[in-house]
């Protein structure tokens, strides 16, 4: 039932400028290297000399947590307000299916979505590096790290933020936050690393990435879960 | 009696305090087109959203099709087709694809998508994007989408509301022939009677969430009291012999009115006039209209 949900959801989304976003967020973050590379190639290669792929992913990491929370934010308040829009949760929710198959289903929909994105980002990076000739000793598995684990640390985040886009019609509040977060993101790193802002960052580097991922995974689902039994109870106007 | 489509039990909704539905038992049976009326704010919305499992009642219970709808939602809505209120559309789709939408999550067949297009006849129309659609054309869609899931029971709110003359007929004619051409039992609200009548055979009349009036609209016809008017030569000795005899009425301008009189009465009356000399002129019963009716019927239901 959730498959069916999920595959009218998908329908849904067309030409709402979703799909534009999902590829947007990857490959703007390449291009910003692109460009930082590009303006001073010489003097980052003499940094760099030795582990130049290494160098460029950890410019690319800088950007990721920002990001995230950017595209979790908007994501989820696009994929919510395709219902709001027309108000047409009253005739979704009055079909056969059960309110936890279309929360699932949304919730699915947005990690698909955001998983492209993820997918799109180590690809990119592996084609700057190839143009800027870092040459084909190419560390596949530290770009997969880079695209996919701080995306697990975001968990929480994303079942937070399509919590709040689903229950509110007015996503003012729910984008206001999303963003707000993102902003003081880069910041938080002052703190210590166990503050939830800080897990994107901390699942991808540190001694102990694990541990972050672990958290970020089962904080997610935790929040999923309430938003799910709040959504099952909530009144439909 | 027919097989009971839906039957409400001491149907509530409370919001702060405040009964917005108050003790509701619908009867809706088979092949019925039922007539859901009441003023804004009655409460006609906040029941349907209750029938649709939209919203959880405060006390009371629903059956439909003869199940309980808190045990058996999903096997129900099955068989429902539903429009609440303001249609509910897609605007940035088109119509094939608002009702493939909602086909997906039904699993029916996708030849059902033409089927139900032509019957609300918007095929020349499906493949523009529903926004560019006029207020006709979105209702007819809703109407198409309800009927995708070829359902046994439609509960329709408010379909006409905002349509110029000839959409209301419109979706009249296809209202009315759901039963006959489809055998699906029609749960139809409106606040206007007028336009109710010309569609349902029983109506149900409720009034600060409570019911005051279920039957079918003959009865409501029936019930409906009746004003008798006499004219004669002298009025005022006439009213004092009609009080004689127990039947209390007015004189306006010349004219004695009397409310609800029954037929016997009258005839007594009017011999009793004659016998002491009265000219009669005329007699003439003054017939109320639907809407005085309804107007009476809500009335009544405002009383402590």
């Amino acid at each position: 039932m959730m498959l069916r949900s999920l595959s009218s959801d998908f329908l849904k989304i067309r030409r709402k400028g979703i799909w534009f976003l999902i590829f947007l967020a990857p490959i703007g973050l390449v291009a910003m290297q692109a460009l930082n590379f590009g303006l001073r190639l010489d003097y980052l290669k003499g940094q760099y000399a030795g582990h130049l792929w290494e160098g460029l992913i950890d410019n690319v990491a800088d950007f990721v947590p920002i990001a995230l929370y950017l595209g979790v934010t908007l994501v989820s308040s696009l994929v919510a307000n395709v219902e709001h829009q027309t108000s047409s949760w009253k005739q979704l929710l009055a079909l056969p299916i059960s309110r936890t198959a279309v929360f699932s289903a949304k919730f699915t929909l947005c990690f698909l979505l955001l998983t492209v994105s993820c997918l799109l980002l180590p690809i990119g990076t592996a084609l700057l590096g190839l143009a800027l000739g870092f040459g084909t000793d190419i560390p596949v598995e530290t770009l997969v790290k880079v695209g996919f684990l701080p995306f697990l640390g975001a968990l929480p985040l994303l079942a937070l933020q399509l919590w709040l886009s689903l229950t509110f019609r007015n996503q003012s509040l729910p984008v206001s936050l999303g963003v707000a977060l993102a902003l003081i993101s880069p910041f938080a790193s002052q703190l210590s690393e166990f503050f939830p802002l800080n897990w994107p960052r901390f699942s991808y580097e540190g001694p102990h990435a694990e541990w972050f991922i672990g958290a970020g995974v089962v904080t997610g689902f935790l929040i999923m879960f309430m938003g799910l039994m709040h959504f099952n109870r909530k009144d439909v106007d | 009696m027919s097989e009971m489509i839906i039957q409400t039990e001491d149907l509530s909704k409370k919001y702060k305090g405040r009964y917005a539905v108050d003790h509701l038992n619908l009867e809706i049976a088979k092949g019925d087109i039922y007539g859901f009326l009441g003023p804004n704010g009655a409460g006609k919305t906040t029941t349907i959203r209750m029938l649709l499992g939209l919203i959880q009642p405060s006390e009371g219970s629903i059956r439909i099709f003869g199940r309980d709808l808190r045990k058996e939602k999903l096997e129900i809505l099955r068989r429902i087709g539903s429009l609440v209120e303001y249609p509910s559309y897609y605007g940035h789709l088109n119509a094939i694809d608002n009702l493939e939408a909602i086909r997906r999550i039904l699993g029916t067949p996708k030849s059902r998508i033409d089927e139900v297009l032509e019957i609300v006849s918007l095929s020349g129309e499906a493949r523009r994007p529903v926004k560019g659609y006029s207020l006709g054309m979105k209702q007819r869609l809703g109407i198409a989408a309800s009927l995708l899931g070829s359902p046994d029971l439609l509960i329709l709110d408010e379909p006409t509301n905002g349509l110029d003359p000839a959409g209301i007929h419109e979706i009249r004619e296809l209202i009315k022939s759901m039963p006959s051409q489809y055998g699906i039992t029609v749960l139809v609200s409106s606040h206007l009677l007028g336009e109710v009548e010309q569609m349902a055979n029983r109506v149900g009349i409720i009034r600060e969430g409570r019911m005051v009036f279920q039957d079918t609209i003959h009865n409501l016809k029936l019930q409906a009291s009746h004003d008798m008017e006499l004219v004669v030569s002298e009025p005022d000795s006439a009213l004092w012999l009609a009080r004689d005899m127990g039947a209390s009425g007015t004189l306006k301008e010349g004219t004695l009115v009397f409310p609800g009189m029954k037929d016997p009465q009258v005839a007594l009356l009017v011999k009793r006039l004659v016998e002491n000399g009265h000219d009669i002129y005329r007699v003439e019963q003054n017939k109320k209209s639907l809407e005085d009716i309804f107007m009476q019927v809500i009335g009544e239901g405002s009383r402590p």
